[in-house]
């Protein structure tokens, strides 16, 4: 009885800690929707999603423009227009870290993004990007996007360890 | 037996806390950007580059076999000794079970060392390739003017992607990272804000061992104070961390890749610096961990997508 319990106990504890660790991962910044920033089964850790192609279409949250919304704090959103997306993709390096910029593109007009040259297969690569708009005449832009877990989060290092995941699929022969 | 059930329950219970404490929230290292409010006050900005030399910290590899063999033998052993005691139970044991995982450790550390000391003098560079990437990175740091190019850097950037009005002020910044400048005097002459960049270290950090990949990496420091009253609007430090390449690659062809990574560094950071001070708005993902007011931020105020905590 006692060992029944126990080990229903244990079976709701790695429960819990399963459904907090592999699901989806809190972000900050715009949201990316494909490929998406998920954790692996180890804790802290953003896993690397395989992408569909070594051009994959990236895809991410559109920045609305909040008219009215309470939430801004500032008060000045009203006055947001010309929104346009910047993007970023670095090769990942041996502790998953960004270490090479490959890729990137300013001003993009919607929140998706077919990479224009083929990436290396089964490569690692992080990913990133921010809003840019206007307020009241003023440049602004949103964060980088990034996810809230992962390397003690450090804010101070360039390029963010945070930024968003992916692997590219391993070469596959041409199908006939 | 019922001990030894017990221990097995206590030890997956604190794995699975562990496991569970990795998904909390650590505190985050930069402070919130200024408001609307500040950089609406900013005006005419002074940029101002530190007046010291950095500090250079470049880890170095083996110099030639015999150092090689050495730094492989002691990596090695100290491997070899740990695979027992972690498999053991991270070094615990009493009795007879202490006694031959110390006994398995002591030779798991002799072969690993011998193998260490092998694969350490195969691997390792000739003393002669490393002294002559030593002597080009050292000719390669002496002429380089790291806190002006810095500064240089960011005013570039700053007038390319905002509007605000930069100045540099050449030969004002601070002389050491410790002192505090004072700017007051500026203020008659029609700057309103102070931006002040050093750099503190550079230089090529990576494991101590025979041929390692080494990260190029910066520390800078920033400061932005008002010259009315000296009062430090916003203060933080950078750290830029860029590519891997061996010492003596990075020396390679008269240190051109380090050159090349120096400027990225340089656009990297005033890039950061720039978004930092001037562009980012909303942000949540600054707020040093402070989870409770963050919390009741959020609830009273939901932010619209891209603007913060999702």
């Amino acid at each position: 009885m006692k060992r029944d319990f126990t080990q229903g106990l244990l079976v709701c504890l790695l429960y819990a800690v399963l459904a907090g660790c592999a699901t989806e991962a809190s972000v900050y910044g715009l949201k990316p929707e494909y490929p998406k920033a998920r954790h692996n089964f180890f804790p802290g850790n953003i896993a690397f999603s395989e992408v569909d192609s070594l051009q994959p279409t990236l895809k991410w949250e559109s920045f609305t423009n909040p008219q009215g919304n309470a939430a801004d704090h500032e008060n000045q959103m009203q006055q947001t227009g010309n929104v346009t997306y910047d993007l970023k993709i670095w090769r990942a390096g041996g502790k998953d870290q960004p270490v090479e910029l490959i890729y990137e593109q300013k001003g993009l007009s919607v929140p998706s993004h077919k990479v224009g040259n083929p990436l290396q297969p089964a490569t690692k690569y992080l990913w990133t990007v921010r809003a840019r708009f206007e307020i009241d005449g003023k440049p602004r832009v949103t964060e980088w996007g990034n996810t809230k877990f992962g390397e003690f989060h450090n804010y101070d290092i360039i390029p963010n360890l945070n930024f968003y995941r992916f692997e590219t699929p391993a070469n596959r022969p041409m199908q006939e | 037996m019922l001990s030894l059930y017990r221990s097995i329950v206590a030890l997956i219970c604190m794995i699975a806390l562990v496991i569970q404490a990795g998904c909390i929230q650590f505190p985050h290292n930069l402070p919130p950007p200024p408001n609307e409010t500040v950089r609406a006050g900013f005006g005419t900005i002074g940029v101002v580059s530190a007046q010291y030399l950095p500090k250079p910290d470049f880890q170095a590899p083996a110099k030639g076999w015999l150092a090689g063999a050495g730094r492989g033998a002691a990596n090695w052993a100290a491997a070899g000794a740990s695979a027992p005691m972690i498999a053991g139970g991270g070094g615990g044991g009493s009795g007879g079970g202490g006694i031959v995982l110390v006994a398995l450790a002591a030779t798991a550390g002799t072969i690993g060392g011998l193998a260490g000391s092998i694969a350490g003098g195969a691997h390792a560079e000739p003393a002669e390739k490393v002294s002559g990437s030593e002597t080009v990175l050292k000719n390669a740091i002496v002429s380089l003017k790291i806190q002006e190019s810095m500064r240089d850097r960011f005013v570039q950037v700053g007038r390319s992607q905002t509007r605000e009005q930069l100045v540099v002020l050449p030969g004002q910044g601070p002389v050491s990272p410790e002192v505090t400048t004072d700017y007051c005097s500026y203020a008659e002459k029609g700057i309103d804000t102070v931006v002040e960049i050093g750099v503190t270290t550079f230089g090529l950090a990576g494991p101590w061992d025979v041929n390692p990949s080494l990260t190029f990496f910066i520390d800078s420091q920033i400061r932005v104070m008002r010259t009315t009253d000296g009062g430090e609007l916003y203060a933080t430090s950078l750290k830029y961390r860029g590519g891997e390449r061996t010492f003596c690659e990075w020396a390679a062809n008269d240190a051109q890749p380090f050159y090349e990574e120096l400027d990225r560094a340089y656009l990297a950071l005033a890039e950061k610096i720039t978004e930092e001070l001037f562009l980012v708005y909303g942000s949540h993902a600054h707020d040093n961990g402070d989870r409770r007011r963050n919390k009741l931020r959020k609830k009273n105020n939901p932010l619209p997508p891209g603007t913060g905590n999702q």
